[in-house]
């Protein structure tokens, strides 16, 4: 009876895919560690769990609880954000956790997928998105933009603002004010520039263009490159990650661990890859379609487009044609927090599917 | 069109974009992996990329008038790349057959490089025989290579140390607050004074050279480069030719020597004595040397001008005097008596002429510096009020002058004295008070500022040492003038009768040391009892009377060794001498 229930009610494409997805990351990355190293494996593995459990649970919640807690939601992460601002020590730098036991979590990734659910809260009651409306999901937007770039997580920063302009538009705001909207930023930007000091000009332009620090990211790009290029067609095979284990990269298998695929599974590999990613956005974008609830729509897609921003920016950075931000990729990175926010975020889309009236 | 419809359109304009977006990244792999794939191939099977960084000079930092006080001088020193190590304990053990080397540093510096195709600095500032040593047995010391690096030179030595500080290797709290800035182990950053505060501008941005190189190690291709970009120039408010005069009058006695321009608050001159050589710290100062510096007594490191705290003594007699001016509680014929003592509760306070100066007015008072008239005085005043005047020429607060670290001296107040001491405040702490000793306690740069705004008329000015910065270019980026500051909320009158009082006393007074043939001085000295055992520090705090030349200056001797003021007569010879000058 519990099959066929599940078979009944599952999309079982979407659910296997990401299964599928989470224990190929698993695999590779036990390829990439040295042999004996369990740590990051066991932290990986338990991390995946965890998230097929998180799953799992989200798919039984209706939406329309999300839509009533959301304040809520959003209240708790706003602690948890300030609270990691306020404690004193950080760690490489950036103070982004909070420590549980043994496990540390960061509250970015979990302020995306609430912030989601908030635009789509503020966006789908109404028949029409007023002005007001807009504003006020602008700064909903800038509280934890503003938080999370002081952590400093600029990667996690800037990704809520194309969320945003994508819920907006989803949203079913006019081109016209999408266009002023944009032609505001743009003028914006440049003026708060003007503003700053010389030293932090200059860091901001190293964010920009990582080109203009050889020395440092990249020099990072270039590895990245040369270990991903050298993959070739079929790769270096199981274990086959010379460059990269030679730690030229830094930390290969979270942010950067797309070279790695690439050196070890080759082009083919990256097919099978982006091929996944593809399968998971196609059946999101099939299960917002035929559902009628505004709100759940918005959520749902937001979903799809956080999970796509997060795929391009990342490897859009491991292939040097984007800035080197923070920003790991879906359900591969090796990281506790960001596996099982977007593990949730696809219990989400299951349930809305599950929960569904067509 | 209905909702439901347009939300149709837009999802799919959203596939559209993201069909794109994965095309363009399968585009980019597809070109890196299956096109550039056989190159990056044989770059990695052979690791043949070398990172060649290439060193910016520090800013220069400059007096007033241009005159170079701080560059950079190449010197040698030795550079090891951790990829070509092969046992590090070993190439260490070799180093430190001919170099003395802190092996512990120098291994940390290996094993944690950032990057293992770059030189660490294992040694700066080698010899030339060490140089030709190493040249002549390359091949014992695989991945050696000499660098030759720019270094911080101080060309006048100790003379302007506290002023412009030193460099020394990042620490790891300041390499988190520069991360992003290319500021790695091993680098130089200020550590104190103007090379500390002004870092950011100084420091310039390294830059640097991605090769592809063959087996041999040549160069094949340049992969991408960028330049060095040199750090700006600070140019001081210092004039070196004062700040020569003024260390060579305070000689070797301990102490300092304040000018500046009392009108803008513009430094001219801060002398600190005993200094240090900040040439010490640019190669990298040794652990026995530091340890020496801290240790030597008289705290060299120490910049007395911002971070003594002294007991301001009679010098503090001008603010008492206007606090009684400007809340009537004398008028300036009024007299009272000084018969040398006068008993407060069961003690007696002395005034420092034994035999009394009879009955004098408060310009008399000042010119003699009575204290018996002051104890009176303050009596009169009251703890509060004296507080009060003090606040508004902003005592126990710091100047804000353009250096880090600078302390705050202390303004005792009743709730201050419960709290430190477990007291209350009695009479005689106000009689102690009233001639600047007991618990005050102020720091020469604050006293500039009550001198510089008797001598302007009541303006409290803002202190600064650095008047323009300069990029590499010769583009002026930013350039200081905080002008006059802000005004003390007490009427112009006192001020003119404070300024004829401090005439006085150069010209008939205790200050009479000063008085020269060539500038007027009017001023105030004070005499600070320390302890009981220690000798006194003596106080001068003046100003020229010079249409042209605006000075204010203060002139501090820790534990005079002389019977006599002799921050006075310091203070006269370096301002005429100046004035001789021009």
């Amino acid at each position: 009876m519990q099959v066929s229930f599940i078979s009944q009610k599952y999309d079982r494409i979407i659910l296997l895919t990401t299964i599928v997805l989470a224990l190929g990351g698993i695999f590779h990355l036990w390829t990439i560690v040295a042999s004996g190293e369990t740590y990051y494996l066991f932290h990986q593995v338990s991390w995946v769990c965890v998230g097929i459990g998180v799953m799992f649970l989200f798919s039984f919640f209706r939406v329309g609880l999300w839509q009533r807690g959301v304040y809520f939601f959003y209240g708790i992460i706003l602690f948890f954000l300030l609270f990691v601002l306020l404690k004193e020590e950080g760690i490489y730098g950036a103070q982004r956790w909070i420590k549980i036991g043994a496990f540390g979590f960061q509250p970015s990734e979990f302020a995306k997928l609430i912030l989601i659910i908030v635009l789509a809260k503020l966006l789908a009651s109404k028949e029409k998105v007023s002005k007001k409306g807009i504003i006020l999901s602008f700064c909903f937007t800038l509280i934890f933009l503003i938080l999370v770039a002081f952590q400093p997580d600029l990667g996690s920063a800037i990704i809520l603002l194309p969320l945003w302009l994508a819920m907006l538009f989803l949203a079913g705001i006019s081109l016209k004010r999408i266009f002023t909207i944009l032609g505001l930023g743009s003028l914006l930007l440049p003026l708060s520039y003007f503003f700053l000091h010389p030293y932090q000009k200059t860091r901001i332009l190293t964010f920009l263009n990582p080109g203009r620090d050889p020395l440092g990211a990249g020099w990072n790009i270039l590895q990245s490159k040369v270990a991903l290029g050298s993959g070739r067609l079929t790769g270096k095979g199981l274990g086959g990650a010379v460059h990269t284990q030679l730690s030229f990269l830094p930390r290969p298998f979270t942010d950067f661990i797309l070279a790695t695929i690439g050196e070890e599974w080759g082009f083919i590999g990256i097919l099978l890859l982006l091929g996944l990613y593809s399968i998971i956005i196609a059946r999101g974008m099939k299960i917002v379609r035929q559902e009628s609830n505004n709100f759940a729509k918005l959520v749902g897609e937001g979903i799809v487009i956080l999970l796509f921003l997060q795929i391009f920016i990342n490897i859009g950075m491991v292939v040097g044609i984007m800035p080197i931000t923070g920003v790991p990729l879906p359900l591969i990175s090796y990281g506790g927090s960001s596996t099982i926010m977007f593990f949730a975020g696809i219990g989400i889309l299951l349930s809305i599917k599950r929960f569904g009236d067509r | 069109m209905t909702r439901q419809d347009q939300f149709e359109r837009r999802v799919k304009i959203f596939w559209i974009i993201i069909i794109c977006g994965l095309f363009v990244l399968l585009g980019r792999i597809a070109w890196l992996q299956l096109i550039e794939g056989e190159r990056y191939f044989r770059i990695s099977k052979n690791s043949r990329l070398r990172l060649v960084p290439l060193p910016c000079t520090r800013g220069l930092i400059l007096d007033r008038n241009g005159e170079k006080l701080a560059g950079n001088e190449a010197f040698f020193s030795i550079g090891v790349v951790p990829s070509n190590v092969i046992d590090i304990d070993e190439s260490i053990e070799r180093f430190d057959e001919f170099l003395d080397i802190d092996k512990e540093i120098a291994k940390k510096r290996i094993q944690e490089a950032n990057n293992i195709f770059r030189p660490v600095c294992v040694k700066r500032n080698i010899d030339l025989s060490a140089v030709t040593y190493l040249l002549e047995k390359e091949e014992d010391f695989p991945g050696t290579v000499i660098l030759t690096e720019p270094v911080r030179s101080y060309y006048y030595d100790e003379m302007c140390a506290h002023v412009l500080g030193h460099v020394g290797e990042v620490n790891q709290e300041e390499l988190t607050a520069n991360s992003t800035f290319g500021v790695e182990l091993g680098d130089l950053v200020g550590k104190m004074g103007v090379e500390k505060a002004y870092n950011s501008y100084l420091q310039g941005e390294k830059g640097g050279r991605q090769v592809e190189v063959d087996a041999h190690g040549r160069t094949l291709r340049v992969i991408s480069e960028k330049d060095p970009l040199p750090g700006d120039s600070v140019y001081l408010t210092i004039d070196l030719e004062m700040q020569k005069i003024a260390g060579e009058k305070l000689g070797q006695r301990k102490g300092v020597v304040l000018i500046g321009d009392y009108e803008t608050g513009e430094i001219l001159t801060l002398v600190s004595h005993p200094s240090f050589n900040p040439n010490l710290f640019s190669w990298g100062v040794s652990e026995n040397e530091w340890s020496k510096l801290v240790q030597e007594p008289g705290d060299p490191l120490e910049n007395r001008a911002l971070r003594g705290e002294y007991p301001p003594a009679s010098t503090f007699k001008i603010i008492v005097a206007a606090a009684a001016l400007e809340d009537n509680i004398i008028g300036k014929e009024d007299l009272f008596f000084c018969g040398g003592e006068l008993p407060v509760g069961n003690r007696t306070f002395k005034c420092w002429k034994e035999e009394g100066h009879g009955r004098l007015n408060l310009e008399e008072a000042i010119i003699n510096s009575c204290d018996v008239f002051f104890y009176q005085l303050g009596l009169k005043i009251g703890l509060d009020k004296i507080i009060q005047q003090a606040r508004l020429f902003e005592l126990g607060k710091v100047t804000g002058i353009d250096l880090v670290s600078e302390k705050s001296g202390l303004l005792p107040t009743r709730e201050w004295k419960l709290k430190a001491k477990g007291e209350a405040w009695y009479p005689g702490d106000t009689v102690n008070l009233s001639i600047g000793q007991g618990f005050l306690l102020v720091t020469p740069i604050q006293m500039f500022r009550v001198i510089a705004a008797v001598a302007n008329g009541g303006s409290l000015v803002n202190p600064y040492l650095v008047k323009e910065i300069v990029d590499s270019q010769g583009k002026v980026i930013e350039s200081f003038s905080p002008g006059r500051g802000k005004k003390i909320p007490i009427s112009s009158s006192i001020f003119d009768f404070l300024g004829k009082s401090l005439r006085g006393v150069v010209r008939e007074g205790t200050g009479w040391r000063a008085e020269n043939k060539i500038v007027k001085i009017a001023g105030k000295t004070g005499t600070a009892e320390s302890s009981d055992k220690e000798r006194p520090h003596n106080w001068f705090i003046g100003y020229t009377l010079s249409d042209d030349t605006r000075l204010a200056i203060v002139v501090l001797v820790e534990h005079r060794e002389e019977e006599i003021s002799i921050a006075a007569q310091i203070a006269g010879e370096i301002l005429s001498q100046i004035f001789n000058k021009n």
